[in-house]
């Protein structure tokens, strides 16, 4: 399959924790999709394999079998292996922002770094990119200053997205960026992703338990369950006919929750 | 049970002495549900860190006020009374659920590690049956429902999904049968349907055992789900306390209310319930520290800024109408006009 806009592709994936009698099937004959300048909402239960997708999309994990492709591109080899090029197209923040911020460097370096390395910045212009980039996701210049354990839940999650968004990455794979932080940082967040995407044809895979997200950002969506992938289809279709009970109950839970005005991103550019 | 007075806290390295958490009062009553909200950066996880005794993890000390927990202060006690209490007494569900796990260790080993430790038999049982510990630590993950249970018990931290994580960290809270449980965003990684039964779990608690609850989170919803009454943190000060009913329908403080209508409204509308940014520790505004913020000031200044707001010090939390209000106009607030949190009206 072809996917003339520069799409992530992964078929087929197949991903087993566990060996002998404790093996343990996480991922189980996934086939999805991410293209530049959509945003495709992962949803299900907690456990049911949707960080794994994420890590084996974004090549952070081998799976056991079956492929991703890039740009029509095999990507097989672990990270290390890959091209630059292509290590710095896809990018995930992870759903611990605790783990994923060295715990030695403040803010503002953690950013800035990725300027100096991935876009050869200078050490001067790196650090004001950076400072720019933080206080887009609502870091002021204070915060950028602290090194993790001094900042707060909602200010690592938004320092990890930072430096995801810093790398320019073609498609982001974000696995719940936005439970920690309040509703005013959330749409915050939501629409500098929105314009990024809009401006540069960002691709975002967003993993998240909130189903009004999806609702109001997604343009298709996959429902997960035990590994597999039980539903998937444009955003509106899925809300207005769920086929799986899952999706049903999660779609009444909304608190006044109900189907887009249309199919995919009903207010996007809005 | 928990009598928070005038509790402050400051910074220990660095900006030595700035001020993080501003003479804060709240208490927790026996079997008492309190919910603490506030944005991000407000203060919320360093003073659940100073009831259990670990700011000067986070170079911070507590550097006023009294932690009065069953009948002890806990300010300034010895690491031997800290022992006694943490984890014992005031069990503790960190922000982190990796910082509240051992990455060595089985679930089953911390998990019977905890329940082993519990001082009385009595303890042990309450929350989970009889049995061994092994069984014991089995019952408590299948109440936090933990799928494959027993391979989990075998599983370390970083073989979990971040949701089950996030529940076994729930679960070794509970092991000790503790009498006050701090929860700090203990659901942020759980789907709507989770959330509500493991929020119904603390509740259940709470009326079998008498268990009480501080718990802490950024959405008014979850905290509304289990809370009797609501404590409002901004800028390290508490802007209104009360009880839930009167917090969520009738707030006094422009605040609240900018929260109460944030927590209705939808993400993607693009419609900012309360403009700006929260300032940042070490750069709180003097007078009250939401003027920048706030409408009402506005609207009592007749488009200007209101001269008791932005001057003097932050107001003291004064009782109007049955509930703790940290605003100089609050009894303009209930003439309606400024009151956002009418045309809120959270359902249900
Ligand atoms: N490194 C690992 N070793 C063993 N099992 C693992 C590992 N990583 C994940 N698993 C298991 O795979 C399953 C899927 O985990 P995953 O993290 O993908 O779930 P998730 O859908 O992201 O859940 P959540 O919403 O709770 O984050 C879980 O049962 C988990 O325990
Ligand atoms: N060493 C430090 N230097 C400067 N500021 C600090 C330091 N440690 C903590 N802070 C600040 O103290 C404030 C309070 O942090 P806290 O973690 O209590 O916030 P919170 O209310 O729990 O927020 P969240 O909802 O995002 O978790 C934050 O703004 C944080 O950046
Ligand atoms: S004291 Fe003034 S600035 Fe503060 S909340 Fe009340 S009206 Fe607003
Ligand atoms: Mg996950
Ligand atoms: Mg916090």
């Amino acid at each position: 399959m072809s996917t003339p806009n520069g799409g992530l592709v992964g078929s087929g994936l197949i991903v087993v924790f566990g060996r002998g009698g404790s093996a343990f099937r996480a991922v189980d004959q996934v086939d999805i999709r991410v293209e530049r300048g959509e945003v495709v909402g992962l949803v299900g239960e907690s456990g049911s394999g949707k960080t794994t997708v994420g890590k084996v999309l974004a090549v952070l994990h081998r799976p056991t079998s079956g492929e991703v492709r890039y740009d029509g591109r095999p990507l097989v080899t672990s990270v290390r292996g890959l091209p630059r090029e292509v290590r710095s197209r896809i990018q995930m923040i992870f759903q611990d922002p605790y783990s994923s911020l060295n715990p030695r460097q403040r803010a503002v370096q953690a950013v800035a770094e990725v300027f100096r390395v991935w876009h050869s910045r200078s050490r001067q212009e790196a650090r004001s990119a950076a400072l720019d980039m933080l206080a887009e996701v609502g870091i002021t210049q204070e915060q950028a200053f602290l090194r993790p354990r001094s900042l707060s839940g909602g200010q690592r999650q938004r320092v990890s997205v930072a430096r995801a968004l810093a790398v320019e990455p073609h498609i982001l794979i974000a696995d719940e960026p936005t439970s920690s932080i309040d509703q005013s940082a959330q749409a915050q967040m939501l629409a500098l992703l929105t314009r990024i995407r809009e401006e540069r044809g960002l691709g975002i895979l967003f993993i998240t338990h909130d189903l009004r997200l999806v609702r109001d950002f997604a343009d298709r969506m996959y429902v997960m369950r035990n590994g597999a992938v039980v539903e998937a289809g444009a955003t509106g279709k899925v809300f207005r006919n769920p086929s799986h009970q899952y999706t049903r109950d999660l779609i009444e839970a909304i608190p006044g929750g109900s189907a887009p005005a249309s199919d995919g991103n009903a207010r996007r550019g809005s | 049970m928990l009598a928070v007075e005038d509790l402050s806290i400051g910074l220990t390295v660095h900006k030595e002495g700035i001020p993080v958490v501003d003479t804060v009062t709240l208490g927790v009553e026996m079997g008492e549900a309190v919910g603490l909200v506030g944005e991000s950066g407000s203060g919320k996880s360093m003073l659940c860190r100073a009831l259990v005794g670990t700011l000067h993890r986070h170079s911070a000390a507590v550097t006023g006020g009294s932690i009065r927990f069953e009948g002890e202060e806990l300010v300034g006690a010895p690491e031997s009374v800290w022992r006694r209490v943490r984890g014992r007494k005031i069990a503790y569900v960190p922000q982190s659920s990796l910082a509240g796990l051992n990455p060595v260790l089985t679930v089953g080993k911390q998990l019977t590690g905890l329940i082993r430790s519990a001082k009385s038999e009595i303890a042990k049982s309450e929350i989970t049956g009889g049995g061994s510990a092994r069984s014991r630590a089995r019952d408590l993950l299948e109440m936090v429902e933990i799928p494959r249970v027993d391979s989990v018990m075998n599983e370390r931290p970083h073989q979990l999904s971040g949701g089950m994580r996030q529940r076994v960290v729930i679960a070794g809270a509970l092991a000790r049968s503790p009498s006050l449980l701090i929860a700090d965003e203990p659901t942020t990684a759980l789907d709507v349907r989770v959330q509500a039964r493991i929020l119904d779990l603390l509740r259940r608690l709470r009326d079998q055992l008498g268990m009480s609850l501080l718990l802490v989170s950024h959405d008014l919803a979850v905290v509304q789900e289990v809370c009797d009454s609501i404590v409002v943190l901004y800028a390290g000060a508490v802007m209104e306390a009360g009880s839930q009913e009167a917090i969520r329908r009738r707030s006094r403080h422009p605040y609240t209310a900018g929260l109460v209508a944030a927590a209705s409204m939808d993400i993607a509308g693009g419609f900012e319930p309360i403009p700006g940014e929260a300032p940042s520790v070490g750069a709180w505004p003097t007078g009250c520290r939401f003027w920048p913020r706030c409408s009402l000031t506005l609207r009592v200044g007749e488009g200007d800024v209101h001269g008791r707001c932005s001057t003097g010090s932050q107001p003291l939390p004064v009782e109007v109408e049955g509930r703790l209000t940290a605003c100089t106009f609050a009894s303009a607030m209930s003439e309606g006009g400024g009151n956002r949190s009418g045309e809120a009206g959270a359902p249900g």
